[in-house]
């Protein structure tokens, strides 16, 4: 017993030394993010071997410099395609679809490959 | 990507900042492997403004453009791999404490794109549960689906976001209800448009008061708990489950205004000498609702204030002229918030119904009278206010299921 009080200041400074470690907590939180139905995927259309001579749709959003960017590609195809064919008038409104709900159907049918410019 | 679907084969030219954006829109819409070709964005906005001058871009993006449409398909862009549902299970977190613990969850919960950056109060099974007990309706209800990438809204996940808000449970009928308002109309393009577009969430009727939401001097701003929760507990519900992040898939250029919170607050119904607008639109005095509406940022779609205020005199005409000068859109509606003494003032001069506002204004303007909303707000003094908005995002619901209230039951 002597020995044990004799000691017991030793034995304080040693827990004061050396805490026992901090307890540990752990939080189980649910997720917040929306749990996501994939929707079916859609593979992309075969390519054309080459352009020449293919009906090129030039497409964009109306969003300012999108018309500008398809005149300076137009230019530039032209002089290495001379003999495809290009046709305009294909655009979605800013934000929304296009206008006239067939649009796409139309350019389709009358296009062998689209160029599809954003303007953001 | 319709183009695509109908076997025409082609690239889409974007912005470099907005290709994740661009990429992620095309896997949100179920065709993951669109080939894009990046226009430098550091180039694109200061040379876009004449053929000549976005010349350069267009010879630097011609041979990938042509690649693009001859060089031939990979397997996997042919047919790509259906995606899994994910589901997501809880998280576990483990700090030196509690204090540790609540601070590893927000950092880990920021760098998973979950979360406002502000600190975050931890959504347990408990919190959620408890949260839950605000309403009647099933946990597993699902309210929509929110875009950018349709994940589905339940009860339960909108519940998960109104803990991390710091909403207390007798908000969440408020919140269920906002969120619904939200998944009826057309809020896809508020979430992600460079406009920087905000919400406008107008909580009516006795629940209001039962809540203690500001209504009055402030009432756009902060220091009121219910309004500042239930709106951030719609951002968070919207961001987290609708998987959006700011520079990825929300382009909101400046950050939208009160990003955190939207612009939450109650009609002041006890100042209106008209009838409450949600009795306008034909709901019962005693039920309460909410309508939230997608409005304009810093530009011109925004609300702009049209007099009242503690420094210039007004009249009820100037204020009413202020609204005709500034309602110039035929095709959308127009949200009209009259001050509390102005309000009184048309009384005064023989509006005495809030359809002769509409009328007047409908007469002054061409816009139809049922596309202008009208609404008291704010305490005395107090400013007039006229915002533009969409006519599909500008959506009513009224309040049900409330288990801690009087009202919203």
């Amino acid at each position: 017993m002597n020995v044990l009080i004799r000691f017991l200041p030793v034995f304080a400074l040693m827990v004061n030394l050396f805490p026992a470690a901090a307890a540990q907590t752990t939080l189980e939180v649910l997720n917040p993010m929306g749990v996501i139905d994939p929707p079916k995927t859609y593979g992309l259309s075969p390519r054309v071997a080459d352009l020449a001579g293919k009906r090129i749709a030039l497409m964009h959003n109306n969003k300012p410099g999108a018309s500008n960017l398809l005149d300076a590609l137009e230019t530039l195809l032209k002089a290495r395609y001379p003999g495809a064919s290009f046709s305009r008038g294909y655009q979605t409104q800013p934000v929304q679809p296009p206008k006239d709900p067939d649009m796409y159907k139309k350019a389709a049918a009358a296009s062998d490959v689209f160029i599809f410019a954003m303007g953001d | 990507m319709q183009m695509e679907k109908l076997g025409v084969p082609g690239v889409l030219l974007v912005s470099s900042q907005f290709l994740t954006d661009a990429r992620s829109a095309a896997a949100d819409w179920a065709m993951p492997g669109i080939r894009t070709v990046a226009i430098p964005s550091d180039k694109w906005y200061r040379f876009r403004g004449t053929m000549d001058e976005v010349r350069p871009l267009a010879e630097a993006a011609l041979d990938p453009i042509i690649k693009a449409l001859t060089a031939p398909l990979t397997a996997q862009e042919a047919k790509p791999p259906q995606q899994a549902k994910v589901e997501l299970p809880p998280i576990k977190i483990t700090g030196a404490g509690y204090a540790d613990a609540v601070e590893k969850m927000n950092e880990l919960f920021l760098k998973n794109h979950m979360g406002d950056g502000l600190p975050l109060v931890p959504p347990t099974r408990e919190a959620v549960d408890a949260m839950l007990k605000g309403t009647s309706r099933s946990r597993d209800e699902v309210i929509g689906k929110i875009p950018m990438k349709f994940g589905i809204a339940t009860v339960e996940k909108i519940a998960i976001n109104a803990v991390m808000a710091g909403a207390k449970p007798e908000y969440f009928p408020v919140i269920l209800t906002a969120m619904e308002a939200f998944c009826a109309g057309e809020f896809w393009h508020m979430m992600g448009s460079s406009g920087s577009f905000t919400l406008i969430i107008m909580v009516n009727g006795p629940i209001a008061k039962e809540i203690d939401m500001n209504s009055e001097i402030g009432f756009l701003g902060d220091c009121w708990r219910a309004n500042s929760t239930i709106g951030r507990s719609v951002r968070l519900a919207t961001r987290n489950i609708g998987h959006t992040w700011p520079a990825e898939n929300d382009m909101a250029l400046v950050g939208r205004p009160s990003a955190h919170t939207f612009f939450t607050f109650a009609e002041n119904e006890a100042m209106n000498p008209w009838e409450p607008y949600h009795v306008s639109m034909g709901y019962k005095k005693e039920d309460s609702t909410v309508t939230v509406t997608k409005v304009g940022s810093y530009f011109g779609a925004s609300g702009q204030t049209v007099g009242g205020g503690a420094v210039a005199t007004w009249t009820a005409q100037s204020i009413l002229d202020g609204m005709a000068g500034l309602a110039k859109s035929k095709g959308g509606g127009y949200y009209t918030w009259f001050h509390p003494e102005a309000a009184q003032a048309l009384v005064d001069a023989g509006f005495t119904s809030r359809s002769k506002i509409q009328e007047w204004l409908s007469g002054k303007t061409g816009v139809l009278p049922r596309n202008i909303s009208v609404a008291v707000t704010g305490g005395v003094p107090g400013y007039s206010m006229i915002w533009g908005y969409e006519l599909d995002s500008h959506v009513t619901k009224k309040i049900r299921g409330a288990t801690l209230t009087r009202a919203g039951r």
